[in-house]
């Protein structure tokens, strides 16, 4: 295939009161774009989450020693095909660095536009190269975030609720998850009044998935409130303790009356093995900018299939990680649905701008992607205006 | 006393073309300034370029924050809570990794300016100072492929004053074990008795099976222990290689936080845990590992192969240090490794360096080789 000539960083924020001290859980007002150009001129974009000054200088790193080395130059030339051995290659060459956090997020970036870029070349969608489609359509579910408090009242952050759950359904979604973040507003009981009414708003027939944002420490306190959301339905209970309390997850896991999940920061399929096996949750939900790429979500996925756990993917970015969600719930078991930041529910212009093309959801349903590579491609004038 | 600027200085041996496993020619030192007028000094084994960023990124949410402005206007005092502080603000990016690098050097730097400002060394503050001098072990590397050469290459950590060596397996060692056999028989032969032994088999081998037809050996050759005996994700790999007669470390190629380590000592059955302090999480994470070691009856050996900075801190913490363990003693030839600060730890007539009396972690910077490596 065609081997891969330049390979570049951008830089994307957005100029907001976000980037404040007190600033909102939204890390979708910046990012951070990998591009590969091939020596014919097409061009494959991934990103990540994760400061975008960082992931620079990492892909760019100096070399250092055999363990230690600068990703750039290992990609150029390389035929970006062999996603499979460059993804083992630049792992094996940043582990000293690497290996966990910070340089996984941007061996995501890098994988995710290898798969962008190849599909390009051979002119099929990324899930085609991840082994095709398990399934005829795509289920997303929609996340409503109504921003942390900030010194709004409970009423006020149910209002923003209400809106926002109506304009989920309205936008065709049939899946929504909720963000129970208020923080010292609400106690537990309180807590479990909210989602009851939020649950009465949406009616029956939609799944509806609560995020706690780690509010807990303890967890016979999360189990004691879990427990009493028993008869609402609730399809998954995210967050709920901290993310490197494993054992506690395993003891709540054991009394939820509702499938227990996280390991949203998790990198490489290793933690999410530890996840699996220490935290016996029910649910992983790697972030595909974050655990390795669409290779190592993929991974991840079988071995959920194998392990009986369900794989339901992060994505809070921009439309570049969105087209990654279709992708893999397209080509990979285990994966019943994908977090999907629909544009009009982010308050963040870069999901709105950043990428041409998102996908309609009618019935709770969205179309297989179209288009090769990721289906995408990134708007001109957005990257002029948000570029640092 | 509040903090006021935390400093990155990436520093960088003109000219290395990353030829050889020896990383440094390089490093990243990390000033946490103060109001007092005082500074306290680390360095991390870790991509100075990278480190920078992460510490001086702009806030982007509250899991994502950047080192710098979590600590400006913050009490350096209250180390572990400050600790809490960038793991927290960072989650989203941190955890494990990296982040986690940069938190170490910033946590060590901490220790630093608490000694200056109690005027008391890393070691009183960590505990009570048991030992002055450490043993130092020198790394010889590569060992060579015929009894000559090792006999040659072992010499210039002897002739350095060395009485603990380790060496280093090489990649061709499990295609001829007889011939491996040789080449440690021959190290055991060419040192005596008295000289302490140990192997690194940092990348020599892939699996489980390549390195285990050499245990016996080791043991027979009162080697002291076996260290990264496999990649540092094969865990259950390294498991195989506990209890056949030889302490087996591990962790030394970049475990981060007692998290990882945990599943090291659990799962993989390490005997001494080898932690980089500059990238577990610093003196403040390698407190909490060294009670997750010690309830479970291991040993801890910490990793070091940077600059006389981490030799400085290595040896505080070694001093007083429950067990009496041997000092990791970098013979890299890049002159960062040796002139960085104006203290110079040179090995005495019983193989063993001296620990530092200053304040603090007790080195300086000099400002020549300030001057002369630091890259804009």
């Amino acid at each position: 295939m065609i081997p891969i000539k330049e390979v570049e960083v951008l830089k994307l924020r957005e100029p907001t009161e976000a980037t404040s001290q007190e600033g909102d859980l939204d890390g979708a007002l910046e990012t951070v774009v990998v591009r590969l150009r091939d020596v014919e001129g097409r061009e494959g974009i991934g990103e990540c989450d994760a400061p975008p000054e960082a992931v620079e200088a990492f892909v760019n790193q100096v070399s250092a020693h055999q363990m230690s080395q600068n990703m750039a130059a290992l990609l150029r030339g390389s035929d970006p095909i062999e996603i499979g051995a460059l993804w083992r290659r630049l792992y094996d060459a940043t582990q000293y660095p690497g290996r966990r956090g910070l340089g996984i997020h941007a061996l995501s970036a890098i994988d995710i536009a290898l798969h962008d870029l190849a599909g390009k070349q051979l002119g099929l969608p990324a899930f085609k190269l991840l082994g095709g489609a398990l399934r005829p359509s795509l289920r997303p579910y929609a996340t409503v975030f109504q921003g942390l408090p900030q010194g709004r009242s409970l009423q006020q952050m149910m209002d923003i609720t209400a809106k926002m759950l109506g304009q989920a359904l309205e936008l065709g979604f049939e899946a929504v998850k909720l963000e129970v973040i208020f923080e010292d507003l609400a106690d537990d009981r309180t807590l479990v009044a909210c989602i009851e009414e939020s649950r009465r708003l949406i009616g029956p027939d939609v799944d509806l998935m609560l995020d706690f944002g780690y509010r807990w420490r303890d967890w016979r306190q999360a189990a004691a409130t879990l427990e009493k959301l028993d008869g609402l339905e609730i399809y998954f209970a995210e967050a709920a303790l901290q993310h490197d309390d494993l054992h506690g997850h395993a003891r709540l896991a054991e009394r939820a009356p509702m499938r227990v999940c996280g390991a949203e920061h998790a990198a490489t399929r290793w933690e999410i093995r530890e996840w699996i096996e220490v935290g016996k949750v029910d649910v992983v939900q790697p972030d595909i900018n974050r655990c390795g790429g669409l290779t190592e979500i993929r991974r991840i996925a079988e071995f959920c299939e194998l392990a009986g756990v369900l794989c339901i993917p992060h994505g809070w970015k921009t439309g570049i990680t969105a087209a990654c969600g279709r992708h893999f719930q397209a080509a990979c078991p285990a994966a019943p649905y994908f977090e999907y930041l629909a544009p009009e529910l982010s308050r963040s212009a870069l999901r709105r701008r950043l990428v041409k093309s998102d996908a309609r959801v009618e019935n709770g349903l969205m179309a297989l992607p179209e288009g090769p590579g990721l289906g995408i491609a990134l708007d001109p004038e957005a990257v002029q205006e948000f570029l640092v | 006393m509040r903090i006021t600027d935390v400093e990155v200085t990436e520093l960088r041996v003109p000219g290395w073309q990353a030829e050889s496993f020896d990383g440094s020619y390089d490093t990243c030192v990390i000033r946490v300034h103060t109001d007092a007028g005082i500074s306290g000094l680390a360095e991390t084994d870790s991509l100075p370029g990278v480190i920078r960023a992460i510490v001086e990124a702009r806030p982007s949410h509250t899991g994502a924050r950047g080192l710098r402005e979590l600590l400006v206007g913050q009490d350096p005092s209250d180390i572990e809570g400050l600790w809490q502080r960038m793991y927290d603000g960072t989650s989203y990016i941190g955890r494990r990794g990296v982040v986690i690098h940069a938190i170490s050097a910033i946590d060590i730097a901490l220790w630093d300016l608490k000694g200056k400002a109690e005027n008391k060394t890393v070691a009183e503050l960590l505990g009570t100072p048991k030992r002055d001098r450490m043993l130092a072990y020198g790394t010889v590397y590569p060992l060579g492929k015929t009894p000559d050469e090792v006999r040659k290459n072992i010499d210039r950590g002897l002739d350095r004053g060395l009485r603990a060596i380790k060496i280093v397996a090489d990649p061709h060692w499990h295609e001829d074990v007889a011939r491996s056999e040789r080449l440690i028989r021959t190290a055991r032969e060419h040192v005596g008795e008295e000289v302490m032994l140990m192997c690194d088999a940092a990348t020599a081998w892939s699996r489980a099976e390549e390195g285990l037809p050499l245990l016996p050996v080791f043991k027979d050759c009162g080697f002291a222990w076996l260290e990264a005996p496999l990649p540092v994700d094969d865990i259950e790999g390294h498991a195989r290689f506990s209890g056949q007669g030889i302490p087996i470390g591990g962790g030394d190629l970049g475990l981060t936080t007692c998290y990882e380590y945990r599943e090291m000592l659990d799962a993989g059955r390490i005997d001494i845990a080898q932690p980089d302090i500059t990238m577990l999480g610093g003196l403040t994470e390698l407190r909490r590992l060294c009670e997750e070691v010690r309830t479970r009856g291991r040993r801890l050996v910490p990793h070091g192969y940077k600059t006389n900075i981490t030799l400085a801190m290595n040896l505080n913490f070694l001093a007083q240090h429950w067990t009496e363990e041997p000092l990791e003693y970098s013979t890299s030839e890049s002159p960062l490794r040796w002139t960085l600060c104006r203290e110079r730890f040179e090995v005495d007539g019983d193989g063993k360096v001296a620990r530092p009396q200053g304040p603090g972690l007790g080195v300086e910077l000099d400002p020549e080789a300030l001057a002369r490596f630091a890259v804009d």
